[in-house]
């Protein structure tokens, strides 16, 4: 880690995807939950990563050109069924 | 099964994304745009044959992946991808977060901002290979379940969740590699003892290099 650490906070990075993916177990997630909220260094790390994939999401999400609608609809309505 | 006269009415709300993901795959609008029309043309010859009320952003998905490996990258004919090496855990963070920005206070909005630009981001992404970027984009994007990017990727579970991982890193360290391009962090050198490392050197501009006084 970045940060003083012992070996706890290994282990809660090393879940920190499955975390923040909603696929930890129940007690996984209790686990880190309140980990988390004892220790600053580890929320920053999870703060931080949960940041870079907002930012990922934003910068990939595009608006749809008006044409492409059109487009699919008129194939969807001159295809055969 | 579900009615083909809803299919329109069902499925074109999920364009959008649909379409974010085919730009991000193909790179370019003008096969974005073919690679949305046709996944659409497919679905809805074959919507009879989907469970209504079940997944069916899912299923929009796995028709547009397959259209998009079937179709286009055959197209392509690019050479095959080769394995890129690891990367190592919280690469970016190790270098973009450290402690530093909590101890002065800055939150991880400020840390990251004006790092990279929006379209170094996307450019970061469409740099992944293809076995990296579905995952990633359907995950890290779209927000789909682990068992839901097997069933539309047609991989097990397992390799869903070490493609994700390593295919995060890469995307970490591509992030990064912009951020050092745009001289926003530190030279590798002057990062902590043990965590310095330099882009390799073929991904270190000369360009930037050349400027760099």
């Amino acid at each position: 880690m970045a940060h003083e650490c012992d070996d706890k906070c290994d282990d809660i990075c090393r879940d920190l995807h499955l975390y923040l993916d909603g696929e930890a177990t129940v007690s996984t997630r209790t686990v880190i939950s309140v980990h988390l909220e004892e220790c600053p260094s580890c929320a920053h790390v999870f703060r931080f990563e949960s940041q870079v994939r907002m930012v990922v999401a934003r910068c990939c999400a595009e608006a749809v050109p008006d044409s492409l609608r059109v487009r699919v609809l008129e194939a969807i309505y001159t295809a055969d069924p | 099964m579900a009615d083909q006269a809803t299919f329109a009415d069902d499925a074109l709300p999920l364009m959008p994304s649909l379409y974010s993901a085919a730009l991000r795959l193909t790179r370019n609008r003008a096969d974005a745009e073919d690679l949305v029309s046709e996944t659409y043309l497919r679905a809805y010859r074959s919507y009879g044959t989907f469970t209504a009320g079940t997944n069916l952003k899912a299923w929009m998905y796995r028709i547009l992946t397959n259209a998009y490996i079937t179709d286009y990258r055959r197209r392509q004919r690019r050479p095959a991808e080769t394995d890129l090496g690891d990367v190592e855990h919280l690469y970016l963070y190790r270098r973009l977060g450290g402690d530093t920005g909590a101890r002065l206070g800055r939150s991880v909005e400020d840390e990251l901002a004006g790092l990279f630009a929006d379209h170094e981001v996307t450019q970061a992404v469409e740099g992944l290979p293809d076995y990296y970027r579905l995952p990633v984009l359907l995950a890290d994007v779209e927000g789909f379940s682990y068992s839901e990017i097997a069933e539309i990727l047609d991989v097990p579970i397992g390799t869903v969740m070490s493609r994700l991982h390593r295919g995060r890193k890469q995307l970490h360290k591509r992030l990064y590699d912009f951020a050092f391009r745009n001289r926003l962090v530190p030279d590798a050198g002057d990062l902590p003892a043990g965590n310095a490392t330099e882009p390799p050197p073929g991904d270190t501009p000369d360009r930037d290099q050349d400027h760099r006084s």
